[in-house]
């Protein structure tokens, strides 16, 4: 993990058993070291608005935020509609990635403004497959706004 | 004289012209047929008889209504009622006649402008009142002056004919309902709430488990013998399982949860594109599946598309491994109901356990033999209860088997 202003993927996990596995999949692809990984709702919300203990960190966004929803304090939902509320924030693509095969959190995701949803696959092989196709994805294809 | 004969009552005041009842009743007839008349001049006394018949039958009728019945003069004095009247108010008979009808009400006067609404607007239906017992109790009603009132032979109003109906059983039974439909949709919102945990919560160490596995595998690969690899697979397979079982009980549960949205539904297609997408995915290709024709239910389209795919994957799964497979789906009609049935010449089942067959999780193969949840069928019966339909199974060991599930006919087809 690095410097807070470098984060190229803020994952917002508080399972840290899968942030680790979703660390694994990065790094196949030499992207985990650009990974800041953050265990709840209240620290996804104070990062992206350098508020509480990020208020000193660098200027600069990262290029995707990786959101669980079944989070600590402040739920995932929750999480995405204040960053999409945010004239600054909802530049930033925000990709579900999640447990929850919920319709209807599909659904409220969407309707949020969600940039991808992603059901976690169970498979091993198949899991380390998605978070790296995702990892490239925004990363390396995806042209964010500037 | 014949209880329906035709013979016009009227209520008038109690003056000439009317025969006064025992009990007070005010009842006449009016308008008796020619003949009558003139045996009225011939024998009156036959006449009287007849007249005190009549107004007796009249009585009955009155004191037969279970409803409190009451007229009412136009100053708002009660002028006759019957004996439910007395029973709902505890008040004697003689004692209501010539008091004030609204004197009877928790609002009298709600109950006086009820009334007085029926000379200005011919009559007034379902005006809801609580009249109160002399020993304090209530009785919730709607009164009915549809009635309306009732004139003398020159056309005068003498008074208005109320009719009130207890509703207070109706009400006490729409409270009850009202708390069953709160219980009801409280207990939806845990169920739904147990359910997203479901998927959460317990999918989400099976990941973990299945990933570090997995890891174990990936890094150690050169540490692991023979034997340590197998117990790793068994561990993986096991979480596999589980995972499975979580989304059959999920899938179960939304099934249960979903509303119908029926629209017709063209069966043959539904059908072909079933087997189609259920037969690229088969391993044996052998297998002749025949589709007879089906013609259109009404159903809700993506629930009975479930019922199909888990019926015919279920077929073609117990038939691979016969020579000469055949899954047949097919639709007969009854007087009321329209059957569809899957049927096949698969390894069958025992029919001393068929009532276990639509119970989830309840399986009459190994996983060894037959991969599965057990959940398939439990979903299909859940599916065409819905529908207000219901499915049953007829097979034997070996021989096949065939499973039925029938929509009755308004349901199936909107009674074409």
């Amino acid at each position: 993990m690095v410097a807070e202003a470098d984060a190229a993927i803020l994952m917002i996990e508080d399972n840290p058993d899968h942030a680790e596995l979703a660390l694994r999949a990065l790094k196949v692809h030499k992207l985990a070291n650009r990974v800041l990984v953050l265990g709840d709702g209240a620290q996804a919300l104070d990062y992206p608005f350098s508020n509480g203990e990020y208020a000193s960190r660098l200027a600069g966004n990262p290029k995707v935020v990786l959101l669980d929803l079944n989070l600590p304090k402040v739920h995932g939902l929750e999480v995405l509609r204040r960053m999409k509320a945010d004239e600054r924030m909802k530049m930033i693509p925000v990709v579900v990635l999640t447990s929850s095969k919920e319709e209807s959190d599909r659904i409220d995701s969407y309707r949020l403004g969600v940039n991808s949803y992603i059901v976690k696959p169970l498979d091993f092989a198949q899991f380390v497959k998605s978070v790296g196709d995702i990892g490239l994805y925004w990363l390396l294809l995806n042209e964010p706004p500037e | 004289m014949t209880p329906c004969g035709p013979i016009a009552l009227e209520f008038v005041p109690f003056d000439g012209g009317m025969h006064r009842l025992p009990s007070g009743g005010a009842v006449s007839v009016s308008q008796p047929p020619p003949e009558k008349e003139q045996r009225l001049a011939l024998a009156p006394s036959i006449i009287d008889v007849e007249l005190t018949q009549a107004s007796q039958y009249a009585r009955s009728l009155i004191e037969a209504s279970l409803d409190p019945l009451v007229t009412i003069s136009p100053e708002g004095k009660i002028t006759d009622v019957n004996e439910a009247t007395t029973k709902v108010t505890g008040v004697a008979r003689e004692v209501l006649i010539g008091t004030d009808f609204s004197s009877y009400f928790t609002e009298p006067d709600k109950a006086r402008d009820g009334y007085q609404r029926v000379f200005s607007e011919g009559s007034v239906i379902d005006y809801p009142l609580t009249i109160r017992h002399r020993d304090g109790t209530f009785t919730h009603v709607l009164y009915n002056y549809n009635a309306s009132f009732y004139r003398d032979t020159t056309g005068n109003v003498l008074g208005v004919f109320a009719a009130a109906r207890d509703i207070t059983e109706l009400n006490r039974r729409e409270r009850q309902l009202r708390v069953y439909a709160n219980e009801l949709a409280a207990a939806n919102s845990e169920l739904e709430a147990f359910s997203y945990a479901m998927s959460h919560d317990l999918r989400a160490p099976l990941r973990a488990i299945e990933g570090f596995a997995g890891i174990l595998v990936e890094d150690h690969a050169q540490q692991l013998n023979a034997e340590a690899r197998r117990l790793l697979d068994v561990i993986t397979a096991n979480t596999r399982r589980m995972a499975t079982l979580i989304d059959g009980l999920l899938l179960l549960s939304r099934v249960s949860r979903t509303g119908l949205a029926k629209a017709e539904v063209n069966l043959d297609e539904l059908a072909r594109e079933v087997v189609d997408e259920l037969r690229g995915a088969e391993p044996n290709p052998h297998i002749e599946v025949r589709i007879d024709s089906l013609g259109i239910v009404q159903a809700d389209a993506a629930l009975l598309r479930q019922v199909l795919v888990n019926l015919v994957s279920n077929a073609l799964k117990f038939t691979r491994s016969r020579e000469k497979a055949q899954v047949e789906i097919g639709r007969t009609e009854s007087s009321s109901e329209t059957v569809l049935f899957v049927k096949d010449n698969g390894v069958g089942f025992d029919t001393s356990y068929v009532d276990k067959l639509f119970r989830p999780f309840q399986r009459l193969h190994s996983a060894a033999e037959f991969e599965g949840a057990g959940i398939g069928l439990a979903v299909v019966e859940r599916i065409v209860r819905k529908h207000g339909g219901r499915v049953w199974a007829q097979g034997e060991a070996g021989k096949g088997a065939c499973f039925c599930f029938a929509l009755s006919r308004e349901e199936a087809d909107g009674g074409c």
